[in-house]
């Protein structure tokens, strides 16, 4: 590294990993994950998808990447003037907008994707399309989506569905940053496809100053089904933080695709997918120094 | 998620340097995070500033604020400026917010589902908040979902974020929270925040509450690809049109996008439609004289909750309107008849009678609003559940006229008999019931 260039202040690193009963049943992983380009401008955005898997939701692979892939999309039109944020307006407008655009846009995806890709009668039992020719398109492609979008001066999170989202602080306490979603209940789940899924959507707002996350980590429901109880599973954030800061971040990413099988073949069966933006600085200051 | 404070830790007020301890983080926002605290052990909160949020600017204002004090207790007004040693900035204790208080995000989720006499409640006591604070030479400039909750059971309101309220006509010009409540003056950068923009902020927030709509996101917002800041300045400054703007058609609701405000439009009476087309018409074109005045909205909004009346077959609330006469219509709920119940008419006031329907001083003399002092109540006879009566609740005789001219006193505790034609003289008002 030359004299003088800034990183950023983040690592990104993370993996997905279909899962142990999709391999025995010939499904494919429908999860999708979308890691930041840290060599761009803020804001990166961390995205993990997934998608719903059953007969009704046969495109949900599809779904998840349109997903994943919307969400940077909407995130990058942040309504300021990314020289000098105004904090209030853009709370407002995570709160306010970013769930009904992320909709919007994923079903507008969609729609093209399937006009680009017509549904053929194959692709889906009698019922399914039944209910494709009544409006039910969407629950083809349908999925949930946890959402991180990180800049030097603050953090949105944003979470429609299930999965986890998890910060770690420098001391390794571990917090979830969005309330919990009384909707989410056994099996059943919140889901972009779903009517005014957008009134669904949670959002936090995070201003970086004192004491920001020393890691950020989503996870999509395979990883924490596979854990016994939430005290287990919440565990997992200050381990990897404890083999991040012991081991290296390198390591960690070596590992990470084989742990992910593990913790599948183990657990829940279902794809794991877990991504994790890593806080390289200690000093909050250098945060809002970067770029 | 907190950054600033510790749990445990202590904070100073810095007039009487009293102690108050953290207890717990609440939440964060753009300017801080918000604690909950105890101070003499009553809970209080605590809002604690980011650094490049502490500013001598912010500072000044606060103890403006403290000084002026609060405009009525609806507000979680600052009281006094907190410091601690070996913590940076400042921050302020205001007082802590009920439990029972709910924001209008929650109702636009629909996690909360008010009646509509809670809601009437919750919009009249905003606007005689915003009045009294207007009336102290303040305005708020921020009015949002997110600084305004209500209690869905009583319709009590609790306004929050009160830090950025400045003194009228000396506010930066700088543009708070989400050009969606701004004023499009000031959305426009021509105009900064005042109580004339703060009138626009509280009829949007008004139309939220009653069509759990914006009343500029119509069809010219289904046509936005790209949700960004300019296509919000363009909805919402440059080109804003009402929904409902009956010379200008180009932005309507587009169903299956906008089908709360479609739904919600037309079950309100006439009245009150037209005081949102004057606010979002005239109050757009003319921001000096064409904007609803607070005073206008509370005598509004006081009517509309005597205008509601039940479905007897389902139990929805639905309106009176007094513009379309003898003819009931349909239930809105569940399309079955309307029949309306007995009428009280006082002067300009109507007050329509249900089983539960109750005057207060301001129906009967020139008092302000205040729904805990009750001065009549509709009571079913005691022997005969057929028979429907006015109970006089005040400290004075009634004296009342019969359709057949029988002139008689109802005492208080007494009541007189909902019949068409009767004239009750309450001592400084008289009303008559109509069927």
């Amino acid at each position: 590294m030359s004299a003088g260039l800034v990183l950023p202040p983040w690592r990104a690193l993370g993996a997905s990993r279909r899962g142990a009963a999709h391999v025995r049943s010939g499904l494919p992983n429908q999860d999708a994950l979308l890691l930041p380009d840290l060599e761009s401008d803020p804001p990166w955005i961390l995205a993990l998808a997934d998608g719903h898997g059953s007969p009704k939701s046969f495109r949900s692979d599809r779904g998840a990447l349109l997903a994943v892939n919307t969400a940077a999309a909407v995130c990058r039109r942040l309504p300021c003037d990314p020289e000098s944020p105004r904090l209030s307006t853009i709370k407002h407008w995570a709160e306010d907008y970013l769930s009904r655009e992320i909709v919007r846009c994923w079903r507008e995806a969609v729609d093209e994707d399937i006009a680009a890709h017509p549904i053929a009668a194959e692709e889906c039992t009698q019922s399914s399309l039944a209910s494709l020719e009544s409006g039910g398109h969407y629950l083809a492609y349908g999925a949930t989506l946890l959402v991180v979008m990180v800049t030097v001066t603050f953090i949105i999170y944003w979470q429609v569905g299930d999965g986890d989202i998890l910060t770690v602080a420098d001391d390794g306490v571990v917090s979830r940053p969005l309330p919990p979603d009384e909707k989410l209940f056994g099996n059943e789940t919140t889901s972009l496809c779903a009517d005014r899924s957008w009134q669904e959507a949670r959002t936090a707002f995070q201003v970086l100053a004192g004491a920001p996350p020393a890691l950020i980590l989503v996870a999509s429901d395979g990883y924490a089904n596979s854990y016994r109880d939430e005290a287990g599973f919440l565990r997992v954030g200050s381990d990897l933080l404890t083999l991040i800061r012991a081991d290296g971040l390198e390591a960690v990413a070596a590992n990470l695709s084989d742990w992910l099988d593990e913790i599948s073949r183990q657990g829940s069966g279902d794809d794991v997918t877990l991504g994790m933006l890593c806080r390289t600085t200690t000093n909050p200051a250098r945060l809002g120094q970067w770029g | 998620m907190n950054q600033l404070l510790k749990i445990g830790m202590t904070v100073q007020t810095e007039d009487s340097a009293r102690s108050c301890r953290v207890e717990q983080f609440l939440g964060g926002g753009g300017q801080g995070e918000v604690y909950r605290a105890t101070l003499d052990d009553a809970a209080v909160a605590l809002k604690w500033y980011f650094p490049a949020q502490a500013t001598a600017q912010q500072r000044r204002n606060l103890q403006l604020l403290i000084a002026k004090g609060a405009p009525t207790f609806r507000f979680l007004w600052p009281l006094a400026l907190a410091v601690a040693p070996g913590v940076g900035g400042f921050g302020y204790l205001m007082p802590l917010r009920e439990p029972r208080y709910k924001s209008i995000v929650d109702l636009m989720k629909r996690r909360i589902e008010p009646s509509f006499r809670v809601l009437a409640t919750a919009g009249l006591e905003l606007a005689h908040s915003f009045l009294e604070l207007h009336a102290r030479g303040l305005c708020y400039q921020d009015i949002s979902f997110g600084n305004v909750c209500f209690d869905p059971a009583n319709g009590e309101v609790s306004i929050g974020d009160n830090d950025n309220v400045g003194v009228d006509g000396e506010t930066g010009g700088g543009v708070l929270g989400t050009p969606r409540f701004i004023a499009p003056e000031v959305v426009r950068g021509e105009a900064a925040p005042g109580t004339q923009t703060d009138l626009f902020s509280l009829a949007v927030l008004l139309f939220y509450m009653f069509m759990i709509h914006h009343p500029l996101e119509g069809r010219k917002e289904v046509a936005i690809r790209c949700f960004d800041l300019p296509a919000m300045t363009r909805l919402y400054g440059v080109e804003p049109v009402f929904i409902f703007d009956p010379a200008d058609d180009s932005n309507r609701p587009a169903p299956g996008y906008h089908d709360n405000a479609l739904v919600f439009w037309p079950i309100y009476p006439q009245f009150f439609r037209d005081l949102f087309t004057r606010a979002f018409t005239e109050g757009i074109r003319d921001p000096l004289h064409g904007r609803v005045r607070e005073s206008e909205w509370r005598a509004a909004l006081a009517q509309l909750r005597d205008l509601i009346v039940y479905c007897a077959r389902c139990g929805a609330e639905n309106f009176y309107d007094t513009a379309s006469g003898q003819s009931a219509g349909a239930c809105w709920s569940c399309r079955q008849p309307l029949r309306w119940p007995p009428r009280l008419h006082i002067g300009r006031q109507v007050i329509m009678l249900n089983h539960d329907s109750r005057l207060f001083p301001h129906h009967l003399e020139q008092q302000l609003y205040d729904f805990s002092n009750v001065a009549a109540t509709v009571a079913q006879h005691p022997g005969n559940p057929a028979i429907w009566g006015l109970k006089n609740l005040t400290g004075r005789n009634w004296v009342i006229t019969s359709g057949e001219g029988a002139i008689k006193e109802v005492e208080p505790g007494r009541s007189v008999t909902l019949a068409a034609g009767t004239r009750i003289n309450f001592g400084g008002v008289e009303g008559d019931i109509r069927c």
